[in-house]
Formats: structure tokens, C-alpha cells, sequence
């Protein structure tokens, strides 16, 4: 950084020798990739659940969307790409997760230290000290990297189990019919529920945590057009909360009319013959 | 009736070979607005004469007193026993070197730190100590001030989980003064100077994102906002469109 320290060489831990301006290019892409991709796939999953909650219309609704993305070449190479971007994510993400587990319990030992759990406030003042500070953030990280691990798990097999849907279409194998909506509920009511349900919960917790990380990361203070006010991190964690349970609850009750629960609430909203296949 | 308080001590003297590392507790009676301050000194004088801590200012300017206050690093001198249970434990803070019992050297660390970071202004201009001084606008200034408000307490550093694992971690407070220097007109010093020491793992990519420095900061620095004008100010660097920018997105104190 100084003038005589500028463009030393340092030996990489790969063994190749680099600047150290080089070293810090590299640092600095490794993490705007992993927060790029980690935004690209929490969008991706607005309109993945806006798509999927067309079940709620009825299968009509659900198979119209499907059909269309699937004959329009659109799912394709979304899903092509979605699955890339899902491991590059975990690749780079992952690389802030301490390996050793004497770390990772230190990380948590000093969450809850100084969470203050032990300081003897009283009712008004501990609430207005975590008006102030509040403390949730460690451990908000902690399950950010349980939710990842579980999507890891579960998310490859819905990734697969979509792949196998729509490329059974696209190149006419077996009955080929793509993603569907009988199909598709059949799957929920045969006990993937479960594994959609946890999948579902995961995905909203750790996509709501990591933007609102990002925002305080990356965006703090920064004006926000139109309003021209700044970021703050109280903001963030309201835009957070309310994200979150908007998305949990769509989420959810597109799930009970997947498992065959409750019936599609929003079926008045398609004409009652038309388009139907 | 007074509370009867037990304060349970981290006792260790790294230089006697006797001395194993233990808790020991000591009893004592809370006193109207009694501070940690005042009752390590009790301690000290009627108890455990050896007991070591630091002290120098008693009002939380000169950053000496920070110490784990039932697991959070904070200010002893600016904590009051009614803050707390019965039962307080008082800890060194971690990340420093033990000097003994709850006293650690800040003094080498943040020697080291401010070596890495270069701490003072870097500029080729000849010093005339005849010429008026060059001015700055109240702004800047303002937000230099704020940000040079850190009293080296150690605090963020011994509650950030990332200095807790990684030696070579900066730390809050090294990225503070960075940022201090990153805004200061006098320096010149590029973005691109800059970028090498602060866009790495050791820097401010190398954070969590826990939060836990800007949480237990005694100061209540806008740590946060830096990191955020750092990440975006590495990023231009990084993409080729660094701009110089006086840190127009840092709080500026009221």
C-alpha cells in the first residue's frame, strides 16, 4: 500500500507468486461474486415463488405459466443457469464459514456473550438497549449458514427433480410432459411436502437474511433515489422482517394447495372455460 | 438492603510458573452507584493486593479499562455493579496479549496496527512552518473528528468474531482509521494505494458481517457506515471508476 510496498510480490497460498494489488483483486472478485450471486438467486426466488404461487388460481393458472416457459424456451436456460449460479454461490459463500469447529464455537461462545443474556437490566431499560443495540446479528449468521446448508442438501434434489421435469419435455422422453400441475401436486401430496415445507423455510431465511447482511455491508448510508434519504441498519432490518413473512406466508399457503389442504384461494380470478387444455 | 456481590476474577500471571489459570471469586457490598472502577480497587486494596488491571482516566476517554464484563468486552470504569447480576465475571479481553490477570497489551497491537496502516498523513508537500495552515471544509472535518473519536480501547476487536479466529485480521478499529485517512484531503494517498491493504481477506472482505465491534463499541463510532464507504469506494477501485471522494456517504455527527 505504501509507495515502497506497492507491487511486491507475496507468494499465493497456491504456491504462484503475485502483487499483492493482484492478491487483493482477487479477494475483493471472490466476495462481489458471492454477494452478486447471493442477490441474483434471493430475486430469482421472488419470482420463482411469484410463478410458483400461480397455483393459487387453480392448475389452470399453475399449467398455463409452465406450458408457457417451457415452449417459449424460458425455463431452459434459466435453469441452466440458476443451477451454476447455486454452487458458484455456495463455493464463494462459503469461504467466510470457519473450518475448524473450535472456531465456529468461538464465534458463537462471543454471540451469545455479547448479547448481554447475563446483564441484569431492567424490563424498560433491556428493551430500550435493544432498541439500540440489538443484538441478534451473530446468531442471525449462524442460521444464514444452517439455512445454506439445508438448501444445499434439499435444494439439489429440487433442482434435479426439475431438471429431470422440464428435460423430459424438451427432448421427448418418456411421457415428456414437463412441469405440470397434477404432477406436481401428486409429488407434494406423496410426502415431499416435507421436503418443500423445510426447503420453503430455509430458502426465506437465508435469502431475507442476506440481503439485509448485504445492505448493512454494502449499503449503509448510501442515499436511496427518489426518497433521498440514507440507509440505516434499522431500516434494513424492517425491509428484512417484512420481506421475510411476506414471502413465508405466500410461500406457505401455496404449499397447502399443493399438499390439497385447502383449495385454490384466487380461482375467480380466471374466466371459467377459457384456456383450459 | 445492599446487594452482596461476587465478583469471580480471571487470575493468571503469565510470568510466575507457579501461577495456573484460574477464576477466583471475591465478595464485596454494593455501594450506591458503585462502578467496576471502584470496586476492582476495593479488591485490591483489602483483598487480592497482586490484582492486575489497568486504569488511567476513570471517565472513559483513555481507553485502558477494557475488559470482558460477563462475557462483553466494554469499559469497567463506565459500568455500574446495578448494570449487572450479583455474580459478575471479569475476563481479559481476548485477541491481545495477557499481561496478567485482567490487564492485556493494547499498546503493541495497536503499535503494530498503526505501523500496517501507515497512520499518519502521507504527502509529498515541503512543510512550511511559516505558512498558514491549509483550510478544510467544516464537513470533512467534522467527519475526521468523528472518526477519530476511537479511543484504542480494543473493544471491537475482542468482540469481533473474525479477529477472534484470524490473527491477521485488521480489526474495526485498523478500518476505522483507514477510513479516517481514506477522507482526509491532506493524504494523498490513491484509492488504488489503498485498495491493496483494505480489498483483501485481512481487510474489509475478510469481515463476517457480524456486527459484534459496531454492537460493543463504548463510543459508538459509525464503524458500520465506513466498512459500507469501503466496500463501495474498493469496488470503483476494483471496476477502474475510482473516483476521489471526501466520503460523502459518512454520517456526519450533529
Amino acid at each position: 500500500m505504501s509507495k515502497a510496498g506497492k507491487g511486491k510480490e507475496i507468494t499465493h497460498p497456491e504456491g504462484e507468486l503475485v502483487t499483492s494489488a493482484e492478491r487483493a483483486k482477487r479477494q475483493w472478485k471472490l466476495d462481489a461474486i458471492s454477494t452478486g450471486t447471493g442477490v441474483f438467486l434471493a430475486l430469482f426466488m421472488w419470482g420463482h415463488m411469484f410463478f410458483v404461487s400461480s397455483i393459487l388460481t387453480g392448475e389452470r393458472g399453475f399449467n398455463w405459466i409452465s406450458d408457457l416457459f417451457e415452449h417459449y424456451w424460458l425455463a431452459q436456460p434459466t435453469l441452466v443457469i440458476v443451477t451454476i449460479v447455486f454452487f458458484v454461490h455456495f463455493v464463494t459463500a462459503s469461504r467466510k464459514i470457519p473450518a475448524k469447529l473450535a472456531e465456529r464455537k468461538r464465534v458463537k461462545k462471543l454471540g451469545d456473550d455479547i448479547a448481554g443474556s447475563e446483564w441484569n437490566f431492567s424490563k424498560e431499560d433491556r428493551k430500550e438497549l435493544e432498541k439500540v443495540r440489538p443484538h441478534k446479528e451473530t446468531s442471525l449468521w449462524i442460521w444464514q449458514v444452517r439455512s445454506g446448508m439445508i438448501i444445499l442438501a434439499l435444494g439439489s434434489v429440487h433442482l434435479f427433480v426439475v431438471i429431470a421435469d422440464v428435460a423430459q419435455r424438451t427432448f421427448n422422453i418418456g411421457e415428456g410432459v414437463g412441469i405440470n400441475a397434477t404432477e406436481t401436486m401428486e409429488r407434494v401430496q406423496g410426502g415431499m411436502w416435507i421436503l418443500y415445507a423445510i426447503l420453503l423455510y430455509a430458502v426465506e431465511v437465508h435469502a431475507g437474511i442476506g440481503l439485509y447482511r448485504v445492505t448493512v455491508k454494502w449499503g449503509l448510508g448510501a442515499k436511496i433515489p427518489i426518497l433521498g434519504s440514507r440507509i440505516t441498519r434499522s431500516m434494513a432490518q424492517k425491509m428484512e422482517r417484512i420481506v421475510l413473512w411476506f414471502f413465508l406466508i405466500i410461500g406457505f399457503i401455496t404449499l397447502l394447495v399443493m399438499a390439497g389442504v385447502i383449495d385454490p384461494p384466487l380461482e375467480f380470478l380466471l374466466p371459467a372455460e377459457s384456456g383450459a387444455k | 438492603m445492599a446487594r452482596q456481590l461476587t465478583l469471580r476474577i480471571f487470575r493468571y500471571d503469565p510470568l510466575d510458573p507457579e501461577s495456573k489459570p484460574c477464576f477466583v471469586d471475591y465478595e464485596m457490598e454494593e455501594t450506591p452507584r458503585l462502578n467496576l472502577f471502584v470496586a476492582l480497587h476495593r479488591i485490591r486494596e483489602n483483598q487480592a493486593p497482586d490484582l492486575q488491571f489497568d486504569f488511567v482516566c476513570r471517565a472513559g476517554v483513555c481507553g485502558s479499562c477494557g475488559m470482558m464484563i460477563n462475557g462483553r468486552p466494554t469499559l469497567a470504569c463506565r459500568t455500574l455493579t446495578a448494570e449487572l447480576p450479583e455474580l459478575i465475571t471479569l475476563a481479559p479481553m481476548p485477541a491481545f496479549k495477557l499481561i496478567g490477570d485482567l490487564s492485556v497489551d493494547t499498546g503493541t497491537w495497536f503499535r503494530g496496527m498503526s505501523e500496517r496502516v501507515e497512520s499518519w498523513i502521507h504527502t509529498q508537500k515541503e512543510f512550511d512552518p511559516t505558512a498558514e495552515e491549509e483550510r478544510m471544509d467544516d464537513e470533512t472535518a467534522e467527519k475526521i473528528y468523528e472518526l477519530d473519536r476511537c479511543i484504542e480501547c480494543g473493544c471491537c476487536v475482542a468482540g469481533c468474531a473474525t479477529a477472534n479466529i484470524r490473527e491477521d485480521f485488521l480489526g474495526a478499529t485498523a478500518l476505522n482509521r483507514i477510513g479516517r485517512f481514506m477522507i482526509d484531503p491532506r493524504d494523498e494517498r490513491s484509492s488504488e494505494d489503498w485498495f491493496e491493504l483494505v480489498s483483501t481477506d485481512e481487510g474489509v472482505f475478510g469481515c463476517m458481517g457480524l456486527m459484534g465491534c459496531d454492537d460493543v463499541c463504548p463510543k459508538e463510532l459509525p464503524l458500520l457506515d465506513v466498512f459500507a464507504y469501503m466496500r463501495r469506494r474498493m469496488s470503483q477501485v476494483a471496476a477502474g471508476k475510482a473516483k476521489p471522494d471526501a466520503g460523502t456517504s459518512l454520517p456526519v455527527i450533529s
